[in-house]
């Protein structure tokens, strides 16, 4: 498999939350507002990659039938690292993500490339197809971050953009706003980017 | 059973090294993590008291006894000034919109508000966060509170009022509910 087919799978063809539709909680929940969203991005892409790259390693020493609580186990393990390296050096973001750092163990992205790829799949490109879910995962997510805060908050990355009389949209801060605007985001993305290189 | 046994070993094996890296990178962060919270701590007393220089932690049966009738109250520092008392920082925790809300509530010597800052939340970005983001609402409690409790309504102006964040009325009365249960725990039980 090329490198270039497993970064348009990730990126575009398979994209995580854009086709696949995978990890929504966390989509859904982070994403009013950029930093949150780097943040989270950050966060994935970090776990996404490692589990990929142990789980590959260990793939013919796991029994097929415990394969699944061990996933968990190492999906689990490199969140619990992350989570206590952002309390300790990255606290205000540690603070905003809050709940939704231990959630990633759970968020189905990370546990289907460890199912569907990494398990079946050599190191290097386990680890490349992690980078690449992750990148898919990320675009998405700051995309919609980028919307929202603007809209909602009336700001890019909490710097003010238009000034004392701007009314924000409150709305689009708060889960409805994101439910529509993903919608709008994934009909565009489905309307244009996929199938224009799937051509 | 050979299996089963076998199995079970594997995954022995397995949650044993990930517990022992997780012990690890535990023993390298734990310190950073609780002197940062000192340090958080000690910096809002200061924003609040800035004349302090000593600092008298309640705990076991002088706390608990406090918290028998006010279960919001989670620590309570004295706070002094080379002997002189200054008043008390009260940290209450209260439940918000999207949890549990911290605050920290600095009760001056003759009964009013000297100031209070929230330590910990997670209220909706722009909505509820402004409790936080909106320096003018923590402003607001600064010498309020003198007859015991405030209540929130417009912009603060009045006696013992305290500024309403349109929007965010969950996220206002937990602070409020905080900051009585405080003034009222100050009233009771630690003023002299």
């Amino acid at each position: 498999m090329k490198i270039s087919t497993i970064f348009k799978n990730g990126i575009i063809k398979e994209n995580p939350v854009l086709v696949q539709l995978i990890g929504m909680c966390s989509v859904l929940a982070i994403t009013n507002s950029v930093e949150n969203s780097l943040g989270m991005s950050a966060a994935v892409i970090a776990v996404l990659t490692l589990s990929n790259i142990v789980i590959s390693l260990m793939r013919k020493f796991i029994p097929s039938k415990i394969r699944i609580p061990i996933f968990i186990v190492v999906i689990a393990t490199f969140v619990t690292m992350v989570q206590m390296f952002m309390n300790a050096y990255a606290q205000p973001l540690y603070k905003s993500l809050g709940i939704f750092i231990p959630l990633i163990v759970v968020n189905c992205l990370i546990l289907a490339r460890a199912e569907s790829f990494a398990s079946k799949n050599g190191v290097f490109l386990s680890a490349m197809d992690g980078i690449a879910m992750g990148l898919g995962y990320s675009i998405a997510v700051v995309t919609l971050g980028t919307v929202r805060e603007i809209l909602g908050s009336g700001s890019f990355l909490g710097m003010s953009l238009f000034g004392e009389s701007f009314q924000p949209i409150s709305l689009f801060v708060a889960p409805a706003g994101a439910f529509i605007l993903l919608g709008i985001l994934i009909g565009l993305f489905n309307a244009f980017v996929k199938k224009r290189i799937a051509d | 059973m050979n299996e089963t046994l076998k199995l079970g070993l594997v995954l022995l094996l397995v949650t044993a090294v990930a517990g022992g890296i997780l012990a690890g990178v535990n023993s390298l962060t734990a310190p950073v993590i609780t002197e940062r919270e000192n340090q958080e701590k000690f910096a809002s007393l200061l924003e609040i008291f800035t004349e302090a220089n000593e600092f008298i932690e309640f705990e076991g049966s002088d706390l608990s006894g406090i918290q028998a009738s006010y279960p919001s109250v989670i620590s309570i520092t004295e706070v002094k000034n080379n002997g002189t008392e200054l008043g008390y920082a009260v940290t209450t925790k209260t439940g918000g919109y999207g949890g549990d809300i911290n605050t920290l509530v600095g009760i001056s010597a003759d009964g009013t508000l000297a100031g209070i800052k929230v330590l910990v939340m997670s209220e909706t970005a722009g909505l509820g966060s402004r409790i936080v983001d909106d320096p003018a609402f923590a402003q607001s409690f600064a010498g309020k509170g003198a007859g015991g409790s405030v209540t929130p309504a417009g912009t603060g102006a009045g006696d013992n009022e305290v500024m309403m964040l349109s929007g965010a009325t969950v996220s206002t009365n937990a602070v409020v509910k905080g900051v009585n249960d405080a003034l009222s725990a100050f009233s009771n039980s630690l003023a002299n």
